[in-house]
């Protein structure tokens, strides 16, 4: 299969602690409900894989891939009438088939890796001038692109609330895609009843 | 740990992290000034944008990073909400190439010093031309405010005691632990947490990677099985620790329910075909295996299973495992992470093979206990062979000894080695050489 095409899957999640999850990945899109009987608020999600040169220059208008960077885009929307809640950035992670974890990479650190091939070593430093103009270009489009799109390091949703934002991350060197891992929120706090439950979203289908 | 590894690092000059860390003054003379080599003395120095600090660490990582080539060192310096520069993996990298040079004090004992040697700030070359301001003082005073007024891991134990409902105050303590080395304390605090907080699963997981990572399938499968509600994810990890932990019917107890009931579940059934290869089930392995080709051509559990179904023609498994399905068997369980149980399967063929797959799987071996940080293991392993690897040129087995000897801090046999790796024809990091230099 061709390495990465951009991949959108749909979750629907009803929130709790002591949930029952159940996860059925099919096609392109899947479901996953994690029940309820006590709790009738809700969490939609989505998430989408950003693995191809292609995707990513519509994205970020600019290609992270080659530089080793992968991307997911999570969508959240609190459906909530009364409940607030709240995430981390550093308790997400991809989980990868074989069971290997891939924390995600801070925003400056992904801008940074960005930036690095620009130009290295001392005789590149002498043309300063030529350097300053490039890098000068290239980190406005970056900072705009990159770290503007990065999920905050601290999410709170409240009732009725959506946010979209970018993870980054670097997949190991024998890992050619990720389509077949699963993005791991590790803990969702819900405000209200003080429930923290995860969260799971495959980044496509099974097949 | 990995994870946290790298956390701790790049937390140390970012601001994140929770550490303690002591300083020295920057503003004397260091080591690294009086041993400067040639090539620091560049003309960048002479445009005032060269300069050196020393930072005490009390905490191991630094070192751990030495010892596994700088692979896990990384170092971040941001400067007004910029950064300038860092490593990452034991290379100079930055924002339009800076260079850091990292030096590590082998005189420390409990504490090992990182100092920065040498940074050239590139984007001086941006802000007005190399050489119009000395940046570096306020660059060292930048880092030495923000190293200051960090809580040791004493003052986080405080802040657990004195609000032993945050459970956030719980977690910053244990990741300053784990950052420090002090696993069994850190196993100790995740255990007191999920006392108070059993439903956190996040802390469950991971108190279970902690245990995974330190050799203990066992107490992780404990922790697993404690976990509340009925959650699939949880179901699966548990029968991979099984499998680990070489208890396979255990794993088949719980998997085989999965897989009837979400006959789509393509990892369970993987699982299942896993754990019956090791079970001696055969008959249900090629079953599972196969459907899982069928089901999924595709996926990558597809193209590992055609390998199990390759290795289940030499029939069922049988112990003690002959050489070559070992290697075959271990080279798969490596990669589908299953370290642990590759490296007792290894352990069990590495003095008995003959060459050349003792080679390969003392190689395999070594790789494991690498990742593992099991130092000790690599030397006991390795030492006794050195002579026949220098004569078969086999470097690269040297170098992991030079390696297992910075790990256990003999400087002078690691530069030995590391030179014997380099005659037998290993191409070994000229970093590390320059450390292990300045550590004679």
């Amino acid at each position: 299969m061709a390495r990465g095409c951009l991949i959108i899957t749909q979750l629907v999640l009803l929130a709790s602690l002591t949930a029952t999850v159940e996860l059925a990945a099919q096609e392109s899109s899947a479901d996953i409900q994690i029940e309820n009987s006590s709790n009738k608020e809700s969490l939609t999600g989505s998430v989408r894989l950003v693995e191809t040169k292609q995707e990513s220059e519509k994205v970020f208008q600019h290609d992270i891939v080659s530089r080793g960077v992968f991307a997911v885009i999570l969508t959240l929307t609190n459906q909530s009438k009364d409940s607030s809640y709240s995430l981390q950035r550093s308790n997400i992670t991809v989980r990868t088939e074989f069971d290997a974890q891939i924390a995600s990479l801070e925003p400056q650190r992904a801008y940074d890796r960005l930036m690095w091939k620009i130009g290295s070593g001392p005789a590149f430093a002498e043309a300063g001038i030529v350097r300053a103009i490039a890098e000068g270009s290239r980190k406005k489009k970056l900072q705009k692109s990159v770290l503007a799109a990065a999920i905050g390091a601290n999410v709170t949703l409240s009732p009725g609330d959506e946010i979209e934002g970018a993870l980054f991350f670097v997949p190991p060197k024998d890992t050619k895609t990720l389509r077949f891992s699963t993005l791991v929120v590790g803990e969702i706090i819900n405000q209200k009843s003080g429930e923290r439950f995860p969260l799971r979203f495959p980044l496509a289908t099974q097949q | 740990m990995k994870k946290i590894l790298a956390l701790a690092t790049i937390a140390f000059l970012s601001g994140t992290s929770s550490l303690g860390l002591a300083q020295t003054d920057a503003s004397k003379p260091t080591q690294a000034d009086a041993q400067d080599s040639a090539k620091y003395h560049s003309k960048y120095k002479a445009r005032g944008n060269v300069h050196s600090t020393v930072l005490a660490l009390p905490f191991s990582v630094i070192y751990t990073g030495v010892t596994q080539a700088f692979a896990k060192l990384e170092l971040t310096i941001n400067y007004e909400e910029q950064t300038l520069g860092y490593i990452e993996g034991g290379r100079s990298r930055g924002v339009s190439g800076e260079i850091i040079q990292v030096w590590i004090d082998p005189e420390a004992k409990d504490q090992y010093r990182v100092e920065v040697r040498n940074i050239r700030l590139s984007r001086m070359g941006l802000l007005g031309f190399a050489g119009t301001k000395d940046w570096s003082k306020e660059l060292l005073a930048a880092i030495n405010n923000e190293l200051a007024g960090r809580p040791t891991v004493a003052q986080l134990q405080s802040a657990v005691e004195g609000n032993p409902a945050d459970i956030d105050a719980r977690r910053k303590l244990i990741e300053a632990q784990v950052a420090g080395g002090q696993l069994d304390a850190a196993v100790d605090t995740y255990r007191a947490l999920l006392a108070r907080f059993p439903a956190s699963h996040l802390d469950r997981v991971n108190l279970a990677d902690l245990l995974i990572s330190r050799g203990q399938p066992d107490q992780a499968i404990e922790v697993l099985k404690q976990a509340q509600g009925a959650d699939p994810e949880v179901t699966l990890q548990l029968a991979r620790i099984y499998i680990i932990a070489e208890r396979g019917a255990e794993a088949m107890d719980l998997l085989t329910p999965l897989a009837q009931k979400n006959t789509a579940d393509l990892k369970a059934r993987y699982q299942m075909a896993r754990a019956a290869y090791l079970t001696g089930d055969v008959p249900t392995s090629k079953a599972n295996f196969a459907s899982v080709i069928e089901q999924a051509p595709q996926h990558p559990f597809a193209e590992q299973s055609k390998l199990w179904l390759r290795l289940l023609e030499t029939g069922p498994i049988r112990k003690p495992l002959e050489t070559k399905t070992a290697l075959s068997l271990c080279e798969m369980l490596i990669k589908e992470k299953l370290d642990l149980l590759a490296q007792r399967y290894l352990e069990s063929i590495v003095g008995s093979a003959s060459e050349p797959e003792r080679g390969q799987a003392t190689r395999l071996l070594v790789t494991i206990y690498q990742s593992q940080r099991q130092y000790a293991a690599i030397a006991r392993l390795l030492e006794p062979q050195v002579e026949q690897f220098k004569k078969d040129r086999q470097g690269e087995l040297i170098y992991f000894l030079a390696l297992s000897q910075c790990g256990l801090r003999n400087f002078k046999p690691a530069l030995e080695y590391l030179k014997a790796a380099k005659k037998a024809g290993y191409k070994t990091p000229k970093e590390l050489e320059n450390v292990l230099k300045g550590y004679q």
